[in-house]
C-alpha cells in the first residue's frame, strides 16, 4: 500500500515540457532541510543538555557553531529551492499546478488520505514568504540569542516551526494541512514557553495551545463535513466538486465554511479567540516576528484563499469573515493605542493587520488578503525585529547600570535614535508601510482591501450593501488609527528625550551586524514590496506616468488560477468588483486616504514629541494638558482632546473591560470552572468501597429507568 | 474443521493453552527453588513468562490459517480474535519486560508475580474469544481474581492491600451484577450462546422486560470492567495504589480485553436490539468522555491521573460499540493497539521515575526530567500526545478513525464531545510534559537525594518500540489499518 | 414452588445482597453479602432452566468453582489487610481518594 517513494528526488526533470506542464525541482527538499536542521539541532540540544557535558565548555561552543551554521543553512537551503521553482515557475507562465503523492497516510472504506504536495502559485508564494522571512529571522536569532541557554534547543524548534509551516502550505489536502496547523500549533507552544524558568510565561504558551485547539475543532467538523458532502479532502476534488454539490449560499456550505471559519479565527487571533496573542508575546521576539506576526497567524487566511471556492459560494460566512476581520481590526487598534509594552503594541497592532486580511478575503478579495499577508511578513517582521534588537539593546545597557527596570516598557525607552540610528531609520520605514503612506508596501495592500470593500458594497447584487459600507467605514477608521499608534510606538521608542535609568541611555548601542543586515533586507523589502501588485487604477491616476510598469496587477494574475473558480461563483452572483467604491472615483480616494495616514503621522509625531520632552513620563498623556498648553501649537490641544482623549478612553475601555474584563476572564473562568467541576467531580471518589458499590448501584438504576420508560 | 474433534479445541486454544503451561510451568518452577533471595530470580522468570508469551504469540501466528475455519463451537477462531491477542500479548509482554527491575527492586520477585500475569492474559484471551456468555464470564474471572491478587502482591504495601480489597469486592459486585445479566439472558433466549441469541433476536419486536434487563446489566459489567462513568470509581484508587507495573497492565490489557469482548457481543451479537441499549451507551459515553476528562484536570498523581485518561479513553471507545460500523470497528481496534502501546510505555517511564518504587508519583516529581533524562522525557511527551491525539502520533488516526465511524452513523453530537473532550485533556497531558521540559526540578532535600536514574535494559527496550511503533503508526498507518480490515467481524 | 416464584425470590435475595455491599462496612460482611448475589443467580439459572433446559443448572456449577476461587482470593486479601490496619471495617483503609 505504501509507494515507494524513491522517485521523491527523481521527479524534478529539469525541463518544462512543450505542455506548459510545470515540474519543480526537488520538492522533497524544500521540506526536508528544515526537517533535518531540526534533527541535528535536536541531537546537539539533546547532547548539551547532558549534566555530565555542561562543564565542557569548548566542545559546547564549537557545537554552538555548528547550531549557527545548521539552524539558518537549512532554512536558506530551502528557500534557494524555492527561489529556483518560483523562478522557472515564472518562466513557465502559466504553471499547471503541481501534486505528488507520496503514500497513503489514511484509507478506510471510503475515506483517502495520500500525503501528498501541492505546489501551485499560491503556496509558492506562501513558501517564499516563510522560507525568505524566515531565513532573516533565524539569521537575526544568532546575535539575539547568543547569550541564552538552550540555544541549540531553540534553533532545533524554530527549525520544526518551518518543518511544519511547510507542511501547512504545501500539503494537497486539509487533512494534510491539519498536520501542519497542528504542528505549528505545537512549536508555537514550545517557543512562547522557550524561557520556562518564568511559570507565567510558560503557562501562556499552554494558553496559546488550549485555545489555538478549540479553533482546530472547528477545522476537523470542516474536513470530516467536506469530505461527506463532496468524498474528497484534497485540493484539486474540493474545487472539482464543489460546484456541482453546493448550492450558492446552501446550508451545508455555509456550516463547513463557518467550522473553518472558526479554525482560522482561533490561528489567526480573532475576536473572540485573540487573547492568546497577546499573551504568546512572551517567548522571545524573533519567535514573534516569525510565528505570531509573520507566518503561523496567517494561517487562517491561507485557509481561507484555499478554500475560497467555498467561501465564495457561502455570502454569509463570507459576511461574516469579513465582520469579525474589521471589528478585530478597529479593536485590537484602539487597544494598541494605549500601550506601554513595546511589544504589546505590536502584538495588537498585528492582530488588527490580521484583521484586515480577513477583510480582504471577506469580501472576495482574495488576491489582497494574500497580498497584505506578504507586505505585512515584511514589515511587521522588521518590526517587531527592530524591537527586539531594542529590547536586547535596552536589556544589556539595564543590566550593566544593575537596574531592574522593564527593558520592554517604551516608557523607560524615549530617544534611542541618537543611539540606533540605523534600527530607528529601518524602523520609520516599516511604520510608514504599515501606516499605508504611498509607495511604501502597506499603501498598496491595505489600501487594496479597503478600496475592495467598497465596491463590494457597491456591486450589482451585493448580499449585504449596507453591511459592508459599514465595513469600509470601520476599515478607513482603522488606517487612521494605526497610523497613530504607530507614531507614538516610534515616538515614545526613539525619539523625545531618553527616559531610561541614569548612565544606562549611553551603554545602548546599535546591534550587531548579524543583527542588522535581516532589518536592512526587511526594510528594502517593506519599502518596495507592494510593487508587485500595483492596481491599475491607481497607476492610471495617482502615479500617472508609470502606468505601464510591467508589474501591474501582477500578483492578481500570478494567483488568479488558484481563484479563479471563486472569481467565477462572484461574478455570477454578486456582480462586478472592484470598479466603483462609495466615495465614486477611486484615484482621489487613494491619494486621500494615503495623504490622511500621512498626515496623522506628522501631527501625531510633532505632538508626541512636544509631549514626551515636556513631561518624561508618558504615563500621564491625559488630563494636565491645560497646564502646558498656552506655549504648545493650538494642534495639540487639538488633537489631544479630539483624538488622544476618546481614543485612549477607548483603548482603555476596550482593554480593560473587554479584552482584559471580559475575553480573557471568559477563557481563565472556563478553565477554572472547568476545574472547579472537576474538583467537584473528584469529590464523589471518598476512598469508600460503599459509596463506590452505591454509586454503581445506582448508576445500574438510571440505566434500567432510562431503557424501561 | 468442526469442534466434533477434541484436537480441535486444543488447537482452537493454542496460544492460551500454551501460555497456562508456562504459568504452570512458573510456578512450579518456583516451588522447586524456594531460595527466594536469589537477586536475579526475577530476571530469570521474567525472561521464561516472556518466552511463554512470545510462544503464544508463534502459535497465534500459526493460526491463520485455520482462522474463521473453527466457528461453531464456543470459542472463536477468527481473525478479530487473534488479533486481539496480538494486543494482549503485546501488552503483556510490555508488562513483564518493566516488572523485572521493578520485582527485583521491590523484593516480590515471586514466582506468582509472572504465573498470575500469564493467567490474566490468560483469561483475557479466552474472553475475547469466547462466543458463549458462560465463556466470557470464565475468561473475565480467570483475568479479574489474577489481578486482584497481582494488586495485593506487595505483601508490604498498605495501599496495595487497600487497592486489592477494593478492586476484589467492587469486582466481585460487578461480576454480581454481570452474572444476573447472563442469566436473565439465558432465560429469556434460552441459550447463554452468542449465535443463538443473535438468531433469537434477530425479531425485535417482541424483545421482552427480561432479555433488555438481562443485556444492561450485562453492559453495566462490563463498563464496571473498562471504567465507564458512573461505573469507573474503582478505577482511581486502585490504579493508585496497585503495584506500577500491574496498574499498567490493568490499564491497558483488561481493558483491551473487555472492550473487544464487549464490541463483539454488543456490537455483533447483541446489534439487534440496539434500540435497547443505544441511548443508554450514547449518554455514557458522553459522561464518560466529559466528566473523565474534567476530574482528570484536578489530579495530581500520575497513576490516578492516568485512570481517569484511561476513563475517559473507555469514552471515547465507547462510541465505536454504540456507531458499529466497519470503520468504528477499525477505529476500535486501532486504537486499542496504539493505547495499549502508548500507555505501556508511559508506565516504563513512570516505572523508571519512581526508580522501580512507588514514591515520585506527583506530578511536579517530573519537573526537570527533560535536561536530566531528555530521550525519556521525549519518548513520555509523544506518548502523551498520542494519547491526547496529536497528528503524526497513532493515537490521532486512532481518533480520526472512531471520529469518523462515528459520523457515519451520524452520531454528531457524540463526535463533538468527543473532540471538545480532547482538548480538555491537552490540558493535563500537557501539563505533565510541560513539567518535564519547562520546569526545573526543585532543589528541596528530598529531591537532591533522589538517585540517578540508571535504566536497565528492559525498560530501553519498552520505551524504543513503543517510541518507534507510535511514530510509524502515526506516519504509515495504512499497513496496520490494511491488516486490520482483514481482522474485522463486519467484514 | 413455581419458577416464577423462585425466580422472584432469587430477585430478592440479589437485592438483599446488593443493599448488604451498600450499607455494610465490615469487608468480611461485604463480601457475604456478593456471595448471596451470586447465589440468587445460581437459583435464578436453576430456575429458569425449567424453561430452557438443562445448561443452567450446568452453570450453575461454573459459578459455584469461581465463587470458591474468588473467596479463596478474596479472604487472602482481607487477611492481608487486617495486618495492615488490625481492622476489617473498610471505614479504616480509605486512604485512596479523591
Amino acid at each position: 500500500m505504501i509507494n515507494p517513494h524513491l522517485n521523491l528526488f527523481i521527479e524534478s526533470g529539469l525541463f518544462v515540457d512543450g505542455n506548459m506542464n510545470w515540474k519543480p525541482i526537488m520538492p522533497a527538499i524544500i521540506i526536508l532541510a528544515p526537517l533535518i536542521g531540526f534533527i541535528i539541532n535536536g541531537a546537539i540540544s539533546l547532547y548539551l543538555n547532558r549534566p555530565n557535558v555542561n562543564s565542557k565548555g569548548e566542545s559546547s561552543n564549537g557545537l554552538k557553531r555548528i547550531v549557527s551554521v545548521v539552524g539558518p543553512g537549512s532554512i536558506l537551503a530551502s528557500f534557494i529551492v524555492v527561489g529556483l521553482n518560483g523562478f522557472r515557475m515564472l518562466l513557465a507562465g502559466h504553471p499547471t499546478t503541481f501534486n505528488a503523492n507520496y503514500w497513503t497516510w489514511l484509507q478506510t472504506s471510503d475515506f483517502q488520505v495520500n500525503v501528498g504536495i501541492q505546489i501551485d502559485t499560491l503556496s509558492i508564494v506562501m513558501m517564499a514568504v516563510i522560507t525568505g522571512v524566515g531565513f532573516l529571522i533565524h539569521l537575526f536569532s544568532i546575535g539575539y540569542m547568543e547569550s541564552e541557554k538552550g540555544y541549540a534547543r531553540y534553533f532545533a524548534y524554530l527549525n520544526l516551526f518551518v518543518f511544519f509551516m511547510l507542511i501547512l502550505v504545501m500539503g494537497s489536502s486539509y487533512p494534510i494541512m491539519f498536520v501542519g496547523w497542528e504542528g505549528v500549533g505545537l512549536c508555537s507552544y514550545l517557543l512562547i514557553g522557550y524561557w520556562f524558568e518564568d511559570e507565567e510565561k510558560a503557562s501562556a504558551g499552554k494558553k496559546a495551545f488550549i485555545v489555538n485547539r478549540i479553533g482546530d475543532l472547528g477545522f476537523l467538523l470542516g474536513i470530516f463535513l467536506l469530505h461527506s458532502a463532496l468524498g474528497s479532502v484534497d485540493y484539486v476534488g474540493v474545487a472539482e466538486n464543489a460546484s456541482g454539490v453546493f448550492v450558492y449560499g446552501g446550508g451545508l456550505v455555509t456550516l463547513i465554511t463557518l467550522f473553518f471559519l472558526l479554525a482560522g479565527v482561533g490561528k489567526s487571533a480573532q475576536i473572540p479567540l485573540f487573547v492568546w496573542l497577546p499573551d504568546a508575546m512572551a517567548g522571545p521576539t524573533p519567535v514573534s516576528a516569525l510565528i505570531h506576526a509573520a507566518t503561523m497567524v496567517t494561517a487562517g487566511v491561507y485557509l481561507i484563499v484555499r478554500s475560497s471556492v467555498l467561501f465564495a459560494m457561502a455570502p454569509v460566512t463570507s459576511a461574516l469573515v469579513a465582520g469579525i476581520g474589521v471589528s478585530t481590526a478597529l479593536f485590537a487598534a484602539t487597544i494598541a493605542c494605549k500601550q506601554y509594552d513595546i511589544k504589546k503594541v505590536l502584538a495588537y497592532s498585528t492582530i488588527s493587520q490580521l484583521g484586515y486580511m480577513f477583510l480582504g478575503v471577506g469580501v472576495g478579495a482574495y488576491t489582497a488578503g494574500v497580498f497584505h499577508l506578504v507586505t505585512h511578513a515584511f514589515f511587521k517582521a522588521l518590526l517587531f525585529l527592530g524591537a527586539g534588537a531594542v529590547i536586547h539593546s535596552m536589556h544589556h545597557a539595564l543590566h550593566k547600570v544593575h537596574s531592574e527596570d522593564d527593558p520592554q516598557d517604551m516608557r523607560n525607552m524615549g530617544g534611542l535614535r541618537q543611539y540606533m540610528p540605523i534600527t530607528c531609520f529601518l524602523m520609520w520605514i516599516a511604520t510608514l508601510a504599515i501606516s499605508g503612506v504611498w509607495p511604501l508596501s502597506g499603501f498598496f495592500s491595505k489600501d487594496e482591501i479597503i478600496w475592495m470593500t467598497g465596491s463590494f458594497a457597491m456591486a450589482e447584487s451585493s448580499p449585504f450593501p449596507s453591511l459592508y459600507k459599514i465595513y469600509w467605514v470601520m476599515a478607513v477608521a482603522t488606517a487612521l488609527m494605526t497610523a497613530y499608534y504607530m507614531t507614538r510606538f516610534m515616538v515614545m521608542t526613539f525619539h523625545g528625550k531618553n527616559r531610561t535609568v541614569d548612565g544606562a541611555g549611553s551603554a545602548i548601542h546599535e546591534t550587531p551586524k548579524i543583527m542588522l543586515i535581516p532589518l536592512i533586507i526587511l526594510g528594502f523589502l517593506s519599502f518596495f514590496g507592494g510593487w508587485v501588485n500595483v492596481t491599475p487604477h491607481l497607476m492610471e491616476s495617482v502615479i500617472g506616468g508609470f502606468g505601464a510598469l510591467p508589474m501591474t496587477d501582477w500578483l492578481h494574475h500570478w494567483i488568479e488560477p488558484v481563484i479563479a473558480e471563486s472569481h467565477h461563483i462572484q461574478l455570477e452572483n454578486i456582480g462586478e468588483t472592484g470598479h466603483v467604491s462609495p466615495v465614486g472615483g477611486g484615484e482621489v480616494f487613494w491619494a486621500v486616504l494615503s495623504t490622511c495616514a500621512a498626515a496623522v503621522l506628522v501631527i501625531g509625531t510633532t505632538y508626541f514629541k512636544s509631549k514626551s520632552l515636556s513631561y518624561g513620563v508618558l504615563g500621564e498623556d491625559s488630563g494636565t494638558i491645560s497646564r502646558f498648553l498656552y506655549n504648545k501649537w493650538y494642534i495639540d490641544e487639538f488633537y489631544d482632546k479630539w483624538i488622544v482623549k476618546p481614543l485612549g478612553q477607548m483603548s482603555k475601555f476596550c482593554w480593560l473591560k473587554f479584552d482584559q474584563g471580559f475575553i480573557d476572564r471568559a477563557v481563565n473562568l472556563s478553565g477554572r470552572s472547568a476545574k472547579g467541576i472537576g474538583w467537584f467531580g473528584s469529590l464523589f471518589h471518598t476512598g469508600q468501597v460503599n459509596t463506590y458499590a452505591f454509586f454503581l448501584t445506582l448508576g445500574l438504576l438510571a440505566v434500567l429507568i432510562t431503557v424501561m420508560f | 474443521m468442526s469442534f466434533l474433534n477434541q484436537w480441535n479445541y486444543f488447537l482452537a486454544l493454542g496460544p492460551q493453552a500454551i501460555l497456562t503451561t508456562f504459568a504452570i510451568g512458573i510456578l512450579l518452577f518456583g516451588v522447586s527453588r524456594n531460595n527466594t533471595s536469589d537477586e536475579h530470580q526475577g530476571w530469570l522468570l521474567g525472561r521464561i513468562s516472556l518466552a511463554g508469551v512470545i510462544a503464544a504469540g508463534i502459535v497465534n501466528a500459526g493460526l491463520y490459517p485455520f482462522a474463521d475455519r473453527l466457528s461453531d463451537g464456543i470459542v472463536a477462531v477468527d481473525r478479530y480474535a487473534l488479533f486481539s491477542n496480538w494486543v494482549l500479548l503485546l501488552g503483556s509482554a510490555m508488562a513483564i519486560l518493566i516488572s523485572i527491575s521493578y520485582v527485583e527492586k521491590q523484593r516480590i520477585q515471586v514466582p506468582e508475580y509472572f504465573a498470575l500475569l500469564l493467567f490474566a492474559t490468560v483469561g483475557l484471551m479466552l474472553m475475547t474469544a469466547s462466543l458463549d456468555l458462560m465463556l466470557v464470564f470464565i475468561g473475565l474471572e480467570i483475568a479479574s481474581i489474577s489481578v486482584y491478587a497481582l494488586a495485593t502482591i506487595d505483601q508490604r504495601s498498605p495501599k496495595g492491600s487497600e487497592a486489592g480489597l477494593k478492586y476484589f469486592l467492587l469486582g466481585a459486585f460487578s461480576t454480581g451484577i454481570f452474572l444476573y445479566g447472563v442469566a436473565l439472558i439465558y432465560g429469556s433466549t434460552g441459550s447463554a450462546n452468542l449465535t443463538e441469541i443473535l438468531n433469537a433476536t434477530v425479531d425485535a419486536d417482541d424483545t421482552g422486560v427480561m432479555l433488555i434487563t438481562g443485556v444492561i446489566m450485562l453492559a453495566v459489567g462490563f463498563c464496571f470492567k473498562v471504567g465507564v462513568v458512573p461505573f469507573h470509581m474503582w478505577t482511581p484508587d486502585v490504579y493508585q495504589g496497585s503495584p506500577m507495573p500491574i496498574t499498567g497492565y490493568m490499564s491497558v490489557a483488561i481493558k483491551a480485553g473487555a472492550f473487544f469482548t464487549f464490541y463483539r457481543i454488543f456490537g455483533i451479537y447483541l446489534d439487534n436490539i440496539q434500540f435497547s441499549w443505544g441511548t443508554v451507551f450514547w449518554w455514557l459515553a458522553l459522561v464518560t468522555m466529559i466528566g473523565a476528562n474534567l476530574v482528570a484536570l484536578v489530579q495530581n498523581n500520575i497513576k490516578r491521573l492516568l485512570a481517569y485518561s484511561g476513563i475517559a479513553h473507555s469514552g471515547y471507545l465507547l462510541i465505536t460499540v454504540l456507531a458499529n460500523n466497519t470503520t468504528s470497528e477499525s477505529g476500535l481496534l486501532y486504537y486499542l493497539a496504539v493505547y495499549t502501546v502508548a500507555n505501556m510505555g508511559l508506565f516504563a517511564g513512570f516505572v523508571l521515575v519512581a526508580n522501580h518504587a512507588e514514591h515520585r508519583v506527583e506530578v511536579s516529581d517530573y519537573a526537570g526530567l527533560g535536561s536530566k533524562q531528555p530521550f525519556i522525557a521525549m519518548a513520555l511527551t509523544v506518548f502523551l500526545l498520542s494519547l491526547g491525539g496529536f497528528p503524526a502520533t497513532g493515537g490521532f488516526i486512532g481518533k480520526i478513525l472512531i471520529l469518523r465511524g462515528a459520523l457515519e452513523d451520524n452520531y454528531l453530537l457524540l463526535a463533538i464531545a468527543l473532540v471538545i473532550s480532547t482538548l480538555i485533556s491537552y490540558w493535563y497531558y500537557l501539563r505533565l510534559a510541560w513539567f518535564m521540559w519547562m520546569k526545573e526540578q526543585a532543589a528541596t532535600p528530598n529531591t537532591e537525594k533522589a538517585p540517578e536514574i540508571e535504566i536497565p535494559l528492559a525498560l530501553k527496550l519498552v520505551l524504543a518500540v513503543s517510541l518507534v511503533l507510535i511514530v510509524y503508526a502515526g506516519i504509515f498507518p495504512s499497513q496496520l489499518i490494511g491488516f486490520i480490515e482483514t481482522s474485522l467481524l463486519k467484514g | 414452588m413455581l419458577p416464577t416464584q423462585v425466580l422472584f425470590l432469587s430477585a430478592v435475595i440479589f437485592v438483599v445482597g446488593t443493599l448488604g455491599v451498600i450499607v455494610r462496612r465490615n469487608a468480611i460482611i461485604m463480601f457475604l453479602c456478593i456471595e448471596l448475589q451470586l447465589n440468587a443467580v445460581n437459583m435464578a439459572f436453576v430456575a429458569l432452566s425449567r424453561y430452557v433446559g438443562i445448561e443452567g443448572q450446568l452453570f450453575v456449577f461454573f459459578v459455584m468453582t469461581v465463587a470458591a476461587a474468588e473467596a479463596a482470593v478474596g479472604l487472602a486479601i482481607i487477611i492481608s489487610i487486617f495486618r495492615h490496619y488490625e481492622s476489617v471495617i473498610t471505614d479504616d483503609f480509605s486512604f485512596l481518594r479523591w
